[in-house]
């Protein structure tokens, strides 16, 4: 296999990227995109909708609670131990979060 | 006249939009190619939030173009995700996505116009438990949004193209008598933009 002449090496589909000499892929050079300007202008436009939603979210949730309970006594009358399927609903979703997590930071 | 971009130039990552104190994780790095976040839902009581996360980078359209013309423009890359939803007697929202987002600026550098130009949908469940949940992963490598519409090119304007990573969750949390939770996670690695601009 021929040495490459100069630090940059090709890499997959043709791409060239700047390697040191280490062989470690380099950082490009990236600006932040400070707040006033027109990208954080647009964004803004859609954060603003997205919080009416998340009030009107937080709302129906409390409203949710209240059928809810209505549907776990209904629950119960059928044989139902909803308090147990929550106890598992609960403890599955914090499984999920914790290993869902731990793998991507794995990586 | 067109060509390939391998890396980004610009970041972009607002606050992430949140309400009732759900678990947030912005972790992307665009120096190195990378848009990445996890969401999970306040586990104890109603919640929700909205990460966007963005790399972009700089095409000039030359001063010496002649006629109409368009730009083109194609983001490659790979990705990873993970959702969860469940609940009982409750509902949850978990969701990622991508969009291609092009804004324009003249020779002086004043923005003009910003264009969605495309949507890849990673995933997305919005649905109401009696009890249950879902739970599933995404992936794939060398995947392309194709354009959606056309960005019509003046000579001498500059055209900044974003890759934009939206994160959604939305879950009542989890009581004694039923609840739910939702957790959103995406991982994208940017390969490249391939652009080009042509007679329209």
């Amino acid at each position: 296999m021929p040495k490459a002449k100069t630090s940059r090496v090709a890499v997959a589909k043709g791409r060239k990227v700047a390697r040191s000499k280490a062989g470690k892929v380099a950082r490009a050079k990236v600006r932040k995109v400070p707040d006033t300007q027109s990208r954080a202008a647009h964004w803004g436009a859609q954060a603003a909708q997205l919080r009416v939603s998340f009030e009107a979210h937080l709302r129906n949730a409390a409203m949710q609670e209240e059928v809810a309970r209505v549907a776990a006594t209904l629950g119960q009358q059928w044989g139902l131990d909803v308090a147990k399927l929550t106890a598992m609903g609960r403890d599955a979703f914090l499984e999920a979060g914790k290993a869902a997590r731990a793998a991507a930071e794995d990586r | 006249m067109g060509g390939i971009i391998t890396a980004f130039q610009w970041a972009f990552d607002p606050s992430v939009e949140q309400a009732g104190a759900p678990i947030v994780v912005p972790r992307s790095d665009q120096a190195r190619g990378r848009l990445d976040f996890f969401l999970q839902s306040n586990q104890d009581h109603g919640s929700a939030a909205h990460l966007l996360t963005s790399g972009g980078a700089d095409i000039v359209a030359p001063a010496t173009l002649r006629g109409a013309n368009r730009l083109n423009v194609a983001p490659t890359f790979n990705y990873s995700a993970f959702f969860y939803a469940g609940g009982v007697f409750h509902s949850a929202l978990t969701g990622a996505y991508l969009e291609l987002y092009v804004e324009e600026f003249d020779t002086a550098g004043n923005f003009v116009r910003g264009i969605d130009i495309g949507h890849f949908e990673i995933g997305y469940w919005d649905g109401w438990w009696l009890s249950g949940s879902r739970t599933w992963g995404a992936g794939g490598n060398s995947w392309v949004i194709p354009q959606n519409g056309t960005v019509a090119v003046t000579q001498g304007f500059l055209y900044r193209v974003w890759l934009d990573l939206h994160g959604d969750i939305r879950a009542d949390g989890w009581g004694v008598f039923g609840g739910s939770g939702a957790i959103s996670q995406a991982q994208v690695r940017f390969v490249q933009f391939d652009w080009s601009i042509d007679p329209a």
